[in-house]
């Protein structure tokens, strides 16, 4: 019995961590000495805990080239404090993100805000950057 | 002998869960690649794909220039796909634009798709591959 309650507990912590190891601190993965601002369209929105992600396409004038970033907000309830819904942001909605650059150098933020530039309204990205990491 | 067949249905429920979430139309999607007549005159490209269950929707160059996607249709006998857009030529007049394609590796999250891309007279070829979920 004891260690078939030791299999169900191992069980449950290997369904649960695959989650759990997408929320992760700001200092751990984003430079803070890397700000971005960014203009481009919305390519695609995923709205799932334990952070939204939404990706633009950044075209570079000079060249024509396009990059896809992907951005990382806060969690769904956290972004909808600040005015989110679901259909704040739309598939080819133009939006200027402010945020700042992941680590690795890859085309990869953090938003701190989202403003749409058909409306110009400002909208705050629910970023963790100046908050102590969880423990 | 039932607890061990409790935590075996467990298990199975743990591992077959997230296969099933994998599941969906093959080209739903935003997909970047580029089109051109040869390769060393290429264009970038997005094309985001839904399906409604009935009807394949989409956008090619989502933003400014976006151009819906028409008569999207997919064959399941052999994976080809084709869909039209409207788009503009060198002078601003508006051209009709034929894509053919076929889905490669279609297991993977990474699938391709590649094919023609004829906008009037002009004939040019495509390559797209569907971007990883994050």
């Amino acid at each position: 019995m004891r260690y078939s309650t030791f299999a169900l507990v191992v069980m449950l912590t290997a369904a649960l961590a695959a989650p759990l190891m997408a929320h992760h601190s700001f200092a751990a993965e984003y430079d803070s000495k890397q700000p971005v601002t960014l203009t481009g369209a919305v390519t695609k929105i995923e709205w799932m805990n334990p952070h939204v992600y939404f990706y633009i396409d950044v075209k570079d004038e000079q060249t024509g080239r396009v990059a896809n970033w992907a951005f990382e907000m806060g969690a769904p309830a956290v972004i909808q404090r600040n005015g989110w819904t679901r259909n704040s942001m739309k598939i080819g909605d133009i939006v200027m993100v402010e945020g700042t650059r992941a680590k690795s150098g890859a085309n990869h933020g953090n938003a701190r805000s989202v403003t749409m530039a058909s409306t110009g309204k400002k909208l705050g990205a629910g970023s963790s950057e100046g908050q102590t990491p969880e423990q | 002998m039932q607890a061990r067949a409790f935590y075996l249905s467990v298990a199975f429920l743990m591992f077959v869960t997230p296969l099933l979430s994998q599941e969906g139309h093959p080209l739903v999607g935003t997909w970047h690649g580029n089109w051109g007549p040869d390769q060393s005159n290429r264009t970038d490209l997005t094309v985001v794909m839904d399906w409604d269950g009935k009807v394949i929707s989409g956008l090619v160059n989502p933003g400014f220039d976006q151009a819906p996607l028409q008569n999207a249709k997919l064959n399941p006998k052999d994976w080809t796909v084709h869909f039209e857009i409207d788009s503009k030529d060198s002078s601003g007049k508006t051209v009709r634009c034929l894509v053919d394609g076929k889905i490669d590796k279609l297991g993977s999250d990474r699938r391709t798709l590649t094919g023609t891309w004829n906008c009037g007279a002009a004939k040019a070829d495509f390559k797209l591959t569907r971007d990883r979920d994050y």
